[in-house]
Formats: structure tokens, sequence, C-alpha cells
């Protein structure tokens, strides 16, 4: 190493452009593109909420949708970017009971969803597609894709035992949630089991996130969130047994031997 | 830097350009800045450029080239700020397990390369995250103790200055005299 004393302020002021020359794991091309998505989205000002109340926004100020419009956006926005055929709409608004004139009833509604989609953004974040629509998620921000995304994150940091950012991760994608999904919109055959499948998804981020905050030793602070949770979903096993190892790591054995005691059984086979 | 959206034309288009131009740069600075954490450094370059795109026409548009280079940079230094802020009430989190960098770039000092890895792996292995926080912002960003100790949160300044101390004690015991501190060119530790 040189002789020639440095100072630690011209360390520190060059370390950055050390690093930045010696990882080759950062990709400009890939960050522009990631970027550029969040740039057009931001130009629309365009966001579905379905974590809660379904909610359409633009620059955060409520676009009032007819239930009907409601119902349709929901079902576009679960499978965005994707086609989505008139007569899986039609079968989601009415089930086995269409009007006679339901293709023309689908695309009066949709008509109005376009003209509210238009003047809500520049970017028309709806576009008919060959057969259907497609909600195109490069101009709208639908919070149940930020969560599965944060949820990917947090699952690759939690491969490479990055505890602290798969917590982090967790945690946010976890704050996109304001209340059950799909809160206030009717649910049709075409939606049935979302609801529930969401709802799904949400218990294993959360049993994600507290393992990682686990395994960072947060076991004391973790103890009264998991003993609400146990009792609200006291067939869950990884709860109860993520609230087994918080007491026993606690000083609170003989609690957490007692804790194995009310899991309930299942009932053998005849 | 403005929240207003922008809806220039073109705006997109030329902060693309500046992305292309100076992300590497935001990321290494990210990079030492958060201790060798890769998802938080890519987080920070997001939000570094989003803050640009923001505040584009106001204070990047028609700028030099070196005006635009030292906006962002010093955009990118509050966005780790930030970070520091959102980390300061969470308790102490584990090191990042960063290996230890390979330079083949011929144009770097052999010299240089050896004492900058050195440093990086004290930083890396010996600092706990806040005596590196409190570090990072002294040496690199030259805030004063003031400013660090509500960033993070610490109660006095007094507090401030023991955990550089115990980052210089760490730093002098790997380096001996070939790394000097403020205190050994005569002036009180820390800057004014």
């Amino acid at each position: 190493m040189s002789e020639t004393p440095v100072s630690i302020e011209t360390a520190y002021r060059a370390l950055g452009a050390h690093l930045a020359a010696q990882d080759e794991s950062f990709d400009v091309s890939v960050g522009l593109a990631r970027f550029m998505t969040r740039a057009d989205r931001h130009e629309s000002g365009v966001e579905l909420r379905l974590l809660g109340r379904v909610t359409l926004l633009r620059h955060d100020r409520e676009i009032v949708l007819a239930a009907k419009a409601r119902q349709i956006l929901t079902l576009l926005a679960l499978r965005a970017d994707t086609v989505v055929r008139t007569d899986e709409i039609v079968e989601e608004l009415w089930g086995d009971s269409p009007p006679l004139d339901s293709r023309r009833a689908v695309q009066t509604y949709l008509g109005r969803v376009h003209h509210i989609v238009r003047a809500a953004a520049e970017k028309p974040f709806v576009a008919p597609r060959e057969g259907g629509y497609v909600l195109e998620s490069r101009y709208c921000r639908v919070d149940v894709l930020e969560f599965e995304r944060l949820a990917v994150r947090g699952d690759e940091a939690w491969r490479t035992r990055d505890f602290a950012v798969a917590s982090r991760l967790f945690t946010e994608a976890l704050a996109l949630w304001s209340g059950p999904a799909l809160t206030g919109v009717r649910i049709g055959r075409r939606l049935a089991g979302e609801v529930e499948a969401a709802e799904e998804a949400r218990l294993l981020v959360l049993d994600r996130r507290i393992g990682a905050d686990l395994q960072l030793g947060r076991h004391e602070e973790l103890l009264e969130e998991l003993t609400g949770l146990v009792d609200r979903h006291p067939t869950h096993e990884g709860l109860r047994a993520h609230l087994m190892e918080a007491l026993r790591h606690s000083g609170r054995g003989v609690e957490a031997t007692e804790e194995t005691g009310r899991a309930p059984r299942c009932t053998p086979r005849p | 830097v403005t929240d207003e959206p922008s809806t220039c034309p073109g705006t997109k288009n030329a902060v693309a350009t500046l992305y292309t131009r100076h992300a590497k740069r935001v990321y290494g600075l990210a990079l030492a800045g958060c201790q060798g954490n890769k998802h938080e450094a890519e987080e920070i370059v997001q939000e570094t450029f989003f803050s640009v795109l923001k505040g584009y026409e106001k204070y990047f548009a028609g700028r030099s080239h070196e005006v635009q280079e030292a906006r962002v940079m010093d955009i990118a230094n509050k966005r780790i700020i930030d970070r520091f802020r959102y980390h300061r009430a969470r308790p102490a989190e584990p090191m990042a397990d960063l290996p230890a960098p390979v330079c083949d770039d011929p144009a770097v000092s052999a010299e240089h390369r050896v004492m900058m890895d050195y440093l990086w792996q004290v930083i890396s292995a010996d600092l706990t995250p806040t005596e590196h926080r409190v570090a990072f912002m002294t040496w690199a960003m030259g805030k004063d103790d003031a400013f660090i100790a509500r960033v993070l949160d610490i109660p006095t300044e007094g507090t401030v200055r023991s955990h550089r101390s115990r980052a210089t004690a760490k730093i002098r015991r790997r380096f001996g005299p070939t790394m000097t501190f403020p205190d050994d060119r005569g002036r009180e530790e820390g800057p004014s």
C-alpha cells in the first residue's frame, strides 16, 4: 500500500467512484427501463387501488366510478397487460343471466369507462384489443402489481440472506393495504375467489416479513403483534410457529410449550 | 425539488439521457452510503432520477453538463440521507455481505485500488451501521454534527462525536499513518 498519507475525506469521497467502477452487477439499461416505466406512470398520474376500497385516482384525487365501471376496471386490473375478452366481462357482470343485448350493454359500460379514463389521463390506460379490452400497467399504477413486485424483491433479498432488506420490502408491500381487498366492488363470477387469494397472498408476505424480523433478532418486539395475529388466525401454522420461536428467544420457553398445546389438531380421516 | 408533475414533452427523454450519463456514479455513491446494500443502492438511483424528473424544467433544463451533474449528485446525497432517516428508528442491521471488489482498470493506479479496497473492507467489516452513517455524512458529505444528530436521531452532538471517534480508531488501527484525520492536521475533528 502507498506510504503517501491520504486524508480520510479524500478517501471517502473517492469511494463511490471506486465502487461504481468495480461493481458489474448494476445494469444501466435495466435500471433505465424501470425508470422509464415509473416515469410513464408519473406522467399519467393514474392509480387504481384494489387493496382496500376500490378507488381510481389521478394525482391523488379520486375519480368517481359507477358500480359496473368499478367492477370492470377491477377485473381488467387483476389481469393487467392481458386481453380480457368481452364474453368474460359479460359473465362477470351478469353470470348466467345476461340481458338480451349484453354485448351492446358491455360496449356502453366500456365506452363510459373509456370516456372516464381518457378524461383522467393523457395516456389511455384501458385500450380496446382484439375481442376485448386491456389495462396497460405502464400507464396506470395498480397497487396489486406493486404488492407483487415488492414481494418478489423481498423473496430475492431473503434468498441472499439479506434479511434487513427483505423485512423492509415486505413491510412496504404490506403498507399498500388499507383494508380487505376489493372492498366496495360487486363480486361476480370472474372476481370470485380473488378476495380470498389476495388475503392469502397478504398473509404469506406477513409470514415472511415476521420470519425476516426473527432472523434479525427482533423476538421481543414481535411478541405483541404475533399474539394478536395468532388470535385472529388460529389455524395458521406459520404464525404460531413464529410466536413459539419469539417466546423461546425471549426467555419464555414455558409459554412456548403451552402454545404448542393450543395449536388446533387435525381430525384424523376415517 | 418540486413535487409538481412534469408534463413538458421531451422531459422524460432528457432525464433518460441524464440517467445513462450519471446513474453508475450515483449507484457507486449509494453503494458506499448503504454499506454495500445493492437493493437499497438501486432504489436510491431510482428515487434520485425520479426527483430529477419532477424538478427537471426548473433545475436542469438549459444548464451546463457540469451543473446538471452536480445537481444529480446533490439529489443523490439527499436520497441517501432519507435512507439514513428511515433506518434511524430501527434496530441495528447486520452488515452487508458484499465481496471484496476486484478492479482491472489499468488507468487506475494499483496503489489507489489497493487502498480503496482495504478501506472498503474496513468499512464493511469493522464499522457498525451508525458509525458508518456518521462517518459517511462527515467525511463524504461534509455535514456538521448538529445535522447528523438530527438525521440519525442521536440525542447529542457529543454522541455523534463518540461514534466518529470509534470509526476513526477502527480505521486508524488498520491504516496507521497512511490515513490522516482532521485532528491529525491540527484542526478540531469534523467539518466546521
